[in-house]
């Protein structure tokens, strides 16, 4: 795999801009640190392999679909051993990393730092389940299109609109004085 | 107040507040991953040392079944020959399992040996 020092010198940049929110984003699914860098280093693994041709205004939504697939992969091989010895239970991807002091321990990030509000919502968004939370991260955080996070999510559009709107409800009945 | 607000604000302070352990990681990765000269990370969290004692326990198991595996062949390979060369005898083997008979032959020199 040849990169030109021009190409590369993009990629780097590029790379650096989203890594941290591509972590967090990894951290809030996972709720491991060190499996957390894997995907993320996976993802930027096969961002490079097959996506650097692409024209560089369509990185960013193949970046965060990388990304999302990354996760899912993760969730799949975690699954398919974890049921070799466990028995599932149907909450365990609904659990929120920020839901026990004991993860919140374990965390690198220092999450509470930046005040009551910054908290409530951090949490609020962590506690939502699944398709909900990543509807709000990549719609409402990242600024995608409707159409661009149903591309990375692998759903519908309507779907991507029942979700967002049930995260909304949800965050708007714990979060209602924020939003007065 | 704009709802989405209050949602950005709060998760752009998240990724930003991120330790410096945690980012001088996804550094190293962005920099080994562009550099192509990237290890998978449970190479780096393997135990080497560990290691050796497995592969040998590894290669001990495959040589027990192989080593097994030939000794069972030549076995099995032996008694078909045998049965083989049974069958192909020109001799009755009828006659043989007659044993009084064989003994009443031996008894007056009769046999093939006997003969000769």
């Amino acid at each position: 795999m040849h990169i030109s020092p021009e190409l590369n010198q993009k990629l780097d940049r590029f790379l650096a801009d989203c890594q941290k929110q591509a972590y967090s984003i990894a951290f809030f699914s996972i709720k491991n640190a060190s499996d957390s860098l894997d995907v993320i280093q996976n993802t930027m693994i096969a961002f490079v392999k097959y996506y650097q041709v692409k024209p560089e205004d369509q990185w960013r939504p193949l970046f965060y679909k990388v990304l999302q697939n990354k996760i899912n992969d993760h969730f799949r091989s975690t699954k398919k051993w974890y049921s070799l010895f466990t028995s599932p239970k149907e909450d365990d991807l609904e659990e929120s990393p920020l839901n026990s002091q004991e993860s919140l321990m374990s965390s690198p990030t220092k999450y509470f730092e930046s005040g009551e509000i910054n908290k409530n919502v951090s949490s609020a968004i962590a506690e939502l389940p699944e398709r909900q939370r990543q509807a709000v991260i990549y719609r409402l955080w990242q600024g995608f299109s409707v159409k661009e996070t149903a591309h990375i999510m692998n759903v519908s559009q309507g779907s991507i609109k029942t979700h967002l709107s049930r995260a909304l409800v949800n965050l708007k009945g714990q979060l209602g004085a924020i939003y007065e | 107040m704009n709802k989405k607000d209050p949602i950005k604000v709060s998760l752009d302070k998240y990724s930003s507040d991120l330790d410096q352990e945690t980012v001088a990681q996804l550094d190293g990765i962005r920099k080994k991953v562009l550099s192509n000269n990237l290890k998978p990370r449970w190479y780096h969290n393997l135990s080497w040392p560990m290691l050796g004692p497995v592969v040998a326990a590894m290669v001990l198991v495959v040589v027990f079944v192989t080593t097994n595996q030939d000794q069972a062949l030549d076995t099995k390979s032996d008694n078909f020959l045998s049965d083989l060369d049974l069958l192909s005898h020109e001799v009755d083997t009828d006659l043989l399992e007659d044993m009084e008979f064989i003994a009443w032959l031996d008894n007056e020199n009769l046999l093939e040996g006997d003969l000769l």
